[in-house]
């Protein structure tokens, strides 16, 4: 009896957590401008409507472009950032983790509304830098998360070994640290792109002019459900999803060995 | 890495606190200290009871979203066989997509020409569509279930994973009902798991700003829409003391549950 439970709450919390977005992704192909049901009919309208639209194509190239740098930034140097958390012990060491791990907490409206104020008082010119300034800030703790877990599982004397048959401290990192924590440094970067792609309340607090997807999307998202958002949702849910699934392998794979 | 902490988190952080206490007229700052921004917002009644009904949501968001989800944890130890690991990724995915694209989804399913609306006219349960699933607390309360749960399966499942279920049969030798066996073995074994859910769930729903504009209503709306309008208008000083207002409130709040908590534990999973 119990364990039928068990099975149709298990099957019930999948529902839950997939239904929402399989609508989404089933009223992307309907003939109809309002979502209706039963279907009447399927359609590629709205997805050909998607790639005659400029708007939507200068906003992704804003997005991609703001989602390289943040991610080239947010590895580099959550990487370094990683080897203190988990290999040194010092004096506010929990203060460390905690000024971390904050940005990872707090509501990401509090992080865009700070760098509004700070860019305010520092008169600098809100742009697509700006954002990824901002981005940099809200990607950096997961980076530094997924290096470091890498790290914990690490076996110092493979590095020591190094050492001792001559290497210097720049070659034992270039050769066997370096490819030792690359899936973590590869999954960090994967997350990264992804949740700099998808952010929406830093960079809405701190852009200038210019928009990036998921300020496209709000613009029509506000108001009520458009079937060419639903196109467009469809394709950035499946590019996320498949970025987080490669990153969460590596990282799985990574803990193992 | 500190470096770039400083620079653009505790700075900004600190000029957020300062701004708090200027005077901003007209679209200007004036570099006068003063109280006038706090004094502002705690003297306007609405303000204040959308703080308390923004820590009410929030409140009610964590219990059910952790309750749900210890519930939820405990099917995939106990059933999810050699499947285990494929079934946790299949829960942890969509968490890190977009929270903007998953609040609109609720709208496709919940709004008056929402999927449930035309199935129940289409089934003729109701002739009119339901115009109180969107648009109110309950909207976002769901949304914001289906927004966090994964995080906190997770928190929650590698808690009980950890568990040596062998207590719990001891327990049982011993007399123990299921029930006292749940509360005085695996609940105490699994609170790490619930901090963390608890950590994870609160502290973003005090900010939640996407949600309760989208489908939030006015009945919804949370303090989070209160400081984005101040920004709108440019009364920096008013929303940065808003701000300043729920940070203080996220920092008690880490102060007390400080000692639940492991963040070295969250790092290394």
């Amino acid at each position: 009896m119990a364990r039928g439970v068990f099975l149709a709450y298990g099957v019930a919390g999948y529902v839950f957590l997939y239904a929402p977005i399989a609508i989404l992704i089933l009223f992307s192909f309907n003939t109809a401008l309002i979502p209706t049901f039963p279907l009447q009919g399927l359609t590629l309208r709205w997805y050909q409507e998607l790639a005659n639209d400029p708007i939507a194509f200068e906003a992704l190239r804003n997005s991609l472009g703001v989602a390289l740098a943040t991610t080239l930034i947010s590895t580099v140097v959550g990487t370094m950032g990683a080897f203190p958390l988990v290999r040194r012990t010092f004096p506010l060491k929990e203060v460390y983790n905690y000024v971390i791990m904050l940005p990872m907490i707090i509501p990401s409206l509090m992080i865009g509304v700070m760098l509004l104020v700070f860019f305010v008082w520092l008169r600098l010119k809100l742009s697509l830098l700006t954002v990824v300034a901002g981005h940099v800030v809200v990607t950096l703790p997961f980076a530094t998360v997924a290096v470091a877990s890498r790290l914990y599982g690490f076996d110092r004397s493979l590095e020591d070994a190094a050492a001792d048959c001559g290497a210097t401290p720049a070659q034992t990192f270039r050769h066997v640290t370096l490819p030792l924590i690359f899936p973590g440094i590869l999954a960090a970067a994967l997350f990264t792109f992804t949740l700099s792609f998808d952010e929406f309340i830093v960079t809405f607090m701190t852009t200038g002019t210019q928009k990036t997807l998921p300020m496209y999307i709000w613009g029509y998202v506000r108001y009520a459900v458009t079937p060419k958002i639903n196109a467009l949702a469809t394709l950035v849910l499946c590019a996320s999803f498949v970025l987080i699934m490669t990153s969460q392998l590596l990282l799985r794979r990574s803990s193992r060995t | 890495m500190s470096l770039v902490y400083v620079v653009l988190f505790v700075a900004p952080l600190g000029i957020l606190g300062v701004y708090s206490f200027w005077v901003s007229k007209s679209f200007q700052i004036i570099q006068v200290w003063t109280l006038e921004n706090y004094l502002a917002f705690f003297q306007r009644p609405a303000y204040v009871r959308a703080l308390f009904k923004t820590v009410w949501i929030a409140g009610v968001i964590t219990v059910l979203t952790t309750t749900l989800a210890y519930g939820f944890a405990y099917f995939l130890v106990k059933r999810g066989g050699r499947y285990q690991k494929a079934l946790v990724l299949l829960v942890i995915v969509p968490f890190w997509t977009s929270f903007l694209l998953r609040t609109y989804a609720w709208m496709t399913v919940l709004g008056e020409k929402g999927f449930i609306n035309q199935m129940l006219v289409y089934l003729r349960v109701v002739t009119e569509p339901l115009d109180f699933l969107l648009y109110n607390k309950f909207a976002v309360i769901l949304a914001s279930i289906h927004l966090f749960i994964p995080f906190s399966i997770i928190s929650i499942y590698t808690a009980l994973e950890k568990m040596d279920f062998n207590l719990v049969d001891a327990a049982k030798d011993l007399g123990a009902g299921p029930g006292r066996a749940f509360w005085h073995v695996t609940l105490p074994q699994t609170m790490t798991g619930i901090w963390a859910s608890i950590l994870f769930v609160f502290v973003p729903s005090l900010g939640l700003y996407i949600t309760p504009a989208l489908v939030g209503g006015a009945d919804g709306a949370m303090i989070a829409n209160l400081i984005v309008n101040q920004f709108e208008v440019f009364r920096l000083g008013l929303g940065a003391a808003i701000s300043f207002v729920i940070t203080a409130l996220v920092v008690l709040f880490l102060l007390a549950v400080r000692r639940y908590i492991d963040l070295e534990k969250i790092y290394s999973q």
